[in-house]
């Protein structure tokens, strides 16, 4: 897909360049009722251009390989919802879940979004995309499709995320939420880093006593009076 | 190696037998003289056939496939012998139309070493520290010149604030100065591009170190030290079986893993999905998607050794 960098609201005259380069121009002398043809065959472009992604499934991706998405519901604590859910009224309205037994609040990032913007506020047991497409907790990462495009392109292609299994033949993917907490922790936590590297034979540091000494003969000497430090005792 | 007292016992009735028959002089090199073994220390504790088996092997190259077989299970004694487990010395050959490539996203690693650990338990390196096939480096955030790079950073927690980390490991060079510099040709790359080692042909001489521009390979000064439930008893000859003191080794893209499909041990530890492997020659696979969609480097470009070891950021 192409990107279209002009902020200027595009009029459909390619003006016979390419409409990502250079400022779109009005044909001069063209009649209003053809002008307004051109919008609407304008605005229709861009729907062709940008629904697609919304609809398609990973059909979407040219070129990719089948693929399939570790399952995520087997990790989830409070799966399933409806134990609680359904004695409770849905409550849409923004506020701090002070009585809930999971995440009270979200802090995804600068954004500033309410439980509904993932979860299908009538059905706890669904997630809901932008697109109002309903979600299975296994798929969550159509959720974030929706707003993470680039980066989403980027999972699906494999250069964001992790593949597990094989390189070869059909790839298993990481959800987005092995990784990330779409709730309170999005970024990568810091830890302590796993063994320190070993230092080469011979180069270790001397922990017993000071090093040996260098010279053959002068180890020879310490040894001798070791030997008869230890005949005097 | 001293071979256990159980099976001196065992031998015990053999050894008798098989001393008599030594001692009139039919002597064959037989590889079923087992009994030999009792007589320790001659041959470090091997047969008589295995010790001569060994000292006649010859380049994997040029071994024929019954060749191989008797050296692979000469190997899998030798480690019987030494660890007191049994291994698979595979022999898996490269798999066609398959070039192995690797990308590494930058942006993503975090200095965590997980890689390290998982390639030292996976590829039997020795645990006394001798060395590791990847090193983390650590950087100033933007700066480019190895030479201020730190690898025994040793925080409470990374990433640090204001730090970087470059994981460097062997780049399977497309034209491996390594290789070239070899005088018995104990290295050279496979048909899948990984540049592998016989170690049993190697004499130890490290030219094939000082060639090397990414200190990507490394001398065993000592004998590798591997406690036996440690060990990795799923190898390959190119590959993590055992080596001995005196040889050079090195990354091999988990040769043992890799030709079965499956991914790197570096790859499979990494937590953050910074790693990525696939195959060059397929035009779908996600290794090409890098290559094609994102800005990449390699390392020492300019020395023209091909890398085919990328690096990548968002
Ligand atoms: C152990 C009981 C329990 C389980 C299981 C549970 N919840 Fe809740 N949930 C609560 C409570 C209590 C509240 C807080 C209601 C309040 O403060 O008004 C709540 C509130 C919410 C809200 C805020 C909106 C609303 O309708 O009140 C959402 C969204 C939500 N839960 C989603 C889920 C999802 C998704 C699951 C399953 C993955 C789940 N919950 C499982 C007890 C539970
Ligand atoms: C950015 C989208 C997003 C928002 C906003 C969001 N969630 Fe979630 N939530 C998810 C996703 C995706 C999962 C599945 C997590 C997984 O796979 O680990 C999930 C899982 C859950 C679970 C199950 C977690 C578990 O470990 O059992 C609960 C409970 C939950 N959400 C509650 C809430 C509540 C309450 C809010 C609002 C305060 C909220 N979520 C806001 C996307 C969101
Ligand atoms: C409704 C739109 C929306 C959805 C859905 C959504 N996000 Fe976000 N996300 C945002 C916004 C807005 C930000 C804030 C960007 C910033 O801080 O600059 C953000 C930030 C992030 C960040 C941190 C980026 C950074 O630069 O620190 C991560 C990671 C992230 N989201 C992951 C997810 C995951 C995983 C999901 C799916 C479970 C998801 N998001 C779903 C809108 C969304
Ligand atoms: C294997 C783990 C992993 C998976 C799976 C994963 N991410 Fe990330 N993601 C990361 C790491 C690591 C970072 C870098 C975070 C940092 O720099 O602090 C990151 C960063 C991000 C950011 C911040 C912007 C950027 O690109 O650096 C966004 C947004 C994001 N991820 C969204 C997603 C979405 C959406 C998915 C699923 C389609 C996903 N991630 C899957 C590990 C993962």
């Amino acid at each position: 897909m192409t990107t279209v960098t002009e902020s200027k609201p595009f009029d459909g005259d390619y003006g016979g360049k390419p409409a990502w380069r250079g400022r779109p121009r009005r044909r001069q002398g063209d009649s209003e009722e053809e002008r307004v043809n051109r919008r609407w065959r304008s605005v229709l472009s861009c729907l062709l251009l940008v629904l697609p992604p919304l609809l398609a499934a990973e059909s979407e991706a040219p070129g990719q390989k089948d693929f399939t998405v570790a399952p995520r519901t087997t990790e989830l604590e409070h799966v399933p919802c409806k134990d609680c859910h359904q004695y409770m009224d849905p409550n849409p309205e923004p506020r701090q879940l002070v009585d809930s037994p999971h995440v009270a609040e979200v802090r995804h990032g600068k954004a500033d979004m309410w439980c509904t913007a993932c979860h299908a506020p009538e059905n706890h047991q669904q997630l809901r995309a932008l697109s109002g497409l309903a979600v299975d907790f296994d798929d969550s990462h159509r959720v974030c499709r929706d707003c993470h495009s680039a980066t989403y392109q980027d999972w699906l292609y494999g250069a964001h995320g992790k593949r597990v299994g094989s390189w070869q033949g059909e790839r298993e993917i990481l959800n987005c939420t092995a990784c990330h907490d779409p709730h309170l922790n999005l970024n990568v936590l810091q830890r302590r880093p796993v063994a320190l590297p070993g230092v080469r034979a011979g180069l270790e540091r001397q922990v017993h006593g000071p090093a040996p000494p260098r010279r053959l003969w002068q180890r020879k000497q310490q040894a001798e009076s070791e030997e008869s430090d230890v005949t005097e005792h | 190696m001293s071979p256990s007292t159980k099976k001196d016992a065992a031998d015990q009735a053999q050894v008798d037998h098989s001393r008599r028959r030594f001692m009139k002089g039919v002597g064959t090199v037989s590889a079923t003289a087992a009994g030999v073994t009792a007589l320790k220390p001659a041959w470090g504790g091997m047969s008589l056939g295995d010790a001569l088996g060994e000292f006649f092997q010859d380049h994997y190259q040029r071994m024929s496939p019954e060749e191989i077989a008797a050296a692979v299970s000469r190997i899998e004694r030798k480690a019987k012998r030494k660890f007191g487990r049994d291994i698979q010395v595979g022999n898996a050959p490269p798999i066609e139309g398959v070039v192995f490539g690797y990308a590494l996203n930058i942006s993503k690693c975090k200095g965590y070493r997980d890689c390290v650990s998982a390639c030292v338990q996976e590829n039997n390196l020795g645990r006394g520290g001798q060395m590791e096939y990847i090193r983390v480096l650590e950087l100033d955030k933007g700066d480019r010149n190895l030479d201020h790079a730190n690898h025994y950073y040793d925080h409470m927690a990374v990433p640090q604030e204001g730090k970087e980390y470059l994981p460097v490991q062997c780049m399977q060079c497309d034209d491996p100065p390594c290789v070239k510099a070899c005088p018995v040709d104990a290295t050279w790359m496979e048909p899948d591009g990984i540049v592998v080692m016989d170690y049993d042909w190697c004499i130890g001489c490290r030219y094939c170190m000082s060639a090397c521009p990414y200190s990507a390979r490394h001398f065993n000064w000592r004998e590798p030290e591997i406690p036996a439930d440690e060990l990795n008893s799923d190898t390959h000859y190119l590959g993590n079986r055992p080596r001995v003191k005196g040889v050079v080794e090195k990354c091999h893209f988990c040769i043992q893993r890799t030709r079965k499909g499956l991914q790197p041990a570096c790859l499979e530890a990494c937590p953050t999905g910074a790693r990525v492997f696939g195959n060059l020659l397929d035009p779908d696979s996600e290794i090409r998607w890098i290559l094609a969609n994102k800005t990449v480097l390699r390392l020492k470009e300019d020395l023209g050794t091909e890398p085919k070891f990328w690096y990548y950021t968002d």
